[in-house]
């Protein structure tokens, strides 16, 4: 079991000092930073809009629609957030995964460290740890940047600080997925670069392919937080997609989970015949995670501690 | 002449042996049928729903209140150009990093330099061959695009249309080589190659992601499912009215997206496409000088990013472009 700690620690350290990782994690914490701001921003601006909207109406001597933000709560300022974990949380996610499985194989270690006293398991417990302290420790800064901000333009409860850890725990369980898939890839693959595209290439799936396909979002379409109305599903052909890969979307149920935690308004996908409940995420999330840590443990094992070094 | 030819057939042959990029390839003619495919049921969603309302309405004996769905085939190619913005850039960036570091791990630069070939020669051949893959690659885009709404949509297009098809694939392939030349330049430029992809990926990841999604997310428009106006029931025009208070936000919001190339990228393509509806009804000719500026920008920095890789690498003698990649 020492092992692993020390392996942990080894990766954590190493990782602090990656100038990459160091760069994405500075852009992280400006968008979160940031993302507050803008989301006050916008709701400030969407306000004056519809006061403007109303003036011009009455002038006109028209009806006035009811305002369609009402019902929006304090942490709908951090809606923008749920895209960054998306974007930026999951490509740090994947990178960190990435340097933690390549970096003894460039290096040409491997060897080195299975002579020592470890097994195949207990190294990648060891980097499975320092992923989730990694990756932890980043999103408990975020969620520290965040609650600040969010008190700081907006009255607060305490409840909404729990929201606030819920988002950001639910978060880690999405990111941890992505860089298992990154640490296996890294640990099988015979080239740095396709050890770094796969995981790339599946995350561009489920972030922009899959909602295009069980939702008829555009991929742009999907970097916006607040959805457009999916109620183009009244297609036979469409409605059957959806019936069969809303289950695989993982990115969406994510929207979904976490703007309910953060209570924003819940948008469902209109369809003809089959609705999936909006807590399917709470379930398939956690499930994709433990597939990709499952995929993990199928590559450490098929890994050769012998063959390992990466010679580029 | 003949150097440069001869680099570029070698560069190219280099790629299609490369499996990784036949994964990509594959990847994009996927994305490229998926968008087409869902564009297409959804508009015939939309006529079919149209003409089970206008049964209805015609059975209670009304006339239809709104216009019926007009099919601009073009316009389905949307998911197309989405994809070409975030995937192409990839590729780009992919095709720059992996002809720099085949050369840097393999240790052949030195060798080619030992013969009577100059270092633009070695330039000009790998963007030719690399520049003739990309364009190969979009060529088949357009077909694929063009055979998706024979079969999917229905549709087939006109001649204008081709040529409109035609500037937008010329337009996204100085868009991707934007991208090449990122990667080309930072892989010639950094002790360390991996380091060079993993920045690159940054700065995608800032052009093409998070800088366009600041701008979207900052529209009034956007902060609404289904559009903040068309809650309000407000026309195109009213809605002018209305933001024209609004003026100072606009132009923040509207700087912050043209920091962007992809946001030029985009306005350019949507309005050759008229995804933008106002462009639908306008000549070609009007198209190309309403985007003159964004037209500028995608082909100014693409002969930038050209020119800068050229210069890096003539001025280069003990650089790192001729050390080991690591």
């Amino acid at each position: 079991m020492y092992s692993c700690y020390i392996v942990a620690r080894q990766e954590i350290r190493t990782t602090m000092k990656e100038k990459t990782f160091i760069l994405l994690l500075v852009i992280f914490m400006g968008m979160t930073l940031a993302s507050t701001y803008i989301g006050w921003s916008s709701s400030h601006t969407i306000q004056s809009v519809y006061n403007s909207t109303v003036a011009f109406l009455q002038e006109q001597g028209k009806a006035i629609p009811p305002q369609p933000f009402e019902s929006a709560s304090h942490l709908s300022l951090m809606k923008n957030m749920i895209i960054y974990i998306v974007l930026i949380g999951a490509l740090l996610a994947i990178t960190v995964g990435y340097l933690m499985g390549i970096r003894d194989r460039r290096a040409g270690v491997t060897r080195i460290i299975f002579s020592r006293n470890i097994t195949k398991r207990q190294f990648l417990l060891g980097k499975v740890l320092a992923i989730l302290f990694v990756l932890g420790s980043m999103l408990l800064i975020a969620s520290i940047v965040s609650t600040i901000s969010s008190m700081l333009l907006s009255r607060i409860t305490f409840a909404d600080v729990m929201r606030i850890a819920g988002f950001y725990g639910f978060s880690l369980v999405y990111l941890a997925a992505f860089s298992f898939l990154g640490l296996s890839f890294a640990l099988t693959r015979n080239t740095s670069t396709i050890a770094l595209l796969s995981p790339i290439i599946i995350w561009l799936a489920i972030t922009f392919v899959l909602p295009e396909l069980t939702s008829a979002l555009y991929p742009t379409a999907s970097l916006n937080p607040i959805l457009p109305q999916t109620d183009v599903l009244q297609s036979t052909a469409l409605n059957a997609i959806h019936t069969a890969v809303y289950p695989l979307s993982i990115s969406e149920q994510f929207k979904v989970v976490t703007g309910n935690i953060l209570m924003l308004p819940y948008q469902p996908v209109v369809t003809r015949n089959f609705d999936y409940p909006f807590w399917l995420g709470y379930i398939s999330v956690p499930i994709w995670a433990v597939v990709c840590l499952a995929v993990s443990l199928i590559a450490v094992g098929k890994f050769k501690q012998s063959q390992g070094e990466l010679n580029e | 002449m003949n150097k440069v030819v001869t680099i570029a057939r070698k560069e190219f042959r280099d790629i299609l042996r490369s499996r990784l990029l036949l994964i990509v390839i594959l990847f994009v003619a996927i994305v490229t049928v998926t968008a087409i495919l869902v564009s297409s049921l959804v508009f015939q969603s939309q006529v079919s729903q149209y003409n089970e309302s206008l049964n209805i309405l015609k059975e209670l004996g009304k006339a239809p209140a709104g216009p019926a769905p007009e099919l601009f085939p073009l316009n389905l190619l949307r998911g197309v150009i989405d994809y070409i913005e975030i995937i192409g850039a990839v590729l780009g960036m992919l095709l720059g990093y992996l002809t720099v570091s085949r050369e840097k791990n393999t240790r052949t630069l030195k060798l080619i330099l030992t013969r009577p070939v100059s270092r633009m020669e070695i330039v000009s051949g790998k963007f030719l061959g690399n520049g003739i893959f990309i364009a190969l690659t979009l060529f088949s885009v357009g077909v694929f695009s063009y055979l998706g709404l024979l079969v999917v949509g229905g549709v087939a297009l006109s001649f204008i249309d081709l040529i409109k098809l035609g500037i937008v694939l010329l337009i996204s392939f100085a868009y991707i080589m934007i991208f090449f030349s990122l990667t080309f330049f930072l892989s010639l430029s950094m002790k360390t190659i991996s380091h060079a992809l993993m920045i690159a990926f940054v700065i995608w990841l800032l052009v093409v992601l998070i800088l366009p999604q600041i701008g979207d997310t900052m529209d009034p428009d956007n902060q609404v499912p289904g559009g903040f106006f068309s809650s309000m029931h407000l026309t195109k025009t009213q809605e002018k009215q209305v933001m024209a208070n609004f003026s100072s936000y606009e132009t923040i919001r509207n700087s912050i997206e043209q920091l962007s190339i992809t946001k030029h990228y985009e306005r350019a393509s949507f309005a050759l496409l008229g995804i933008k509806p106002e462009f639908n009804a306008m000549p070609l000719a009007d198209i190309l000088s309403n985007q003159w500026a964004n037209l500028l920008s995608v082909f100014g920095l693409f002969t930038v990013g050209l020119s800068a890789c050229g210069v890096l690498m003539s001025r280069r003698h003990k650089g790192y472009a001729f050390d080991l990649g690591t």
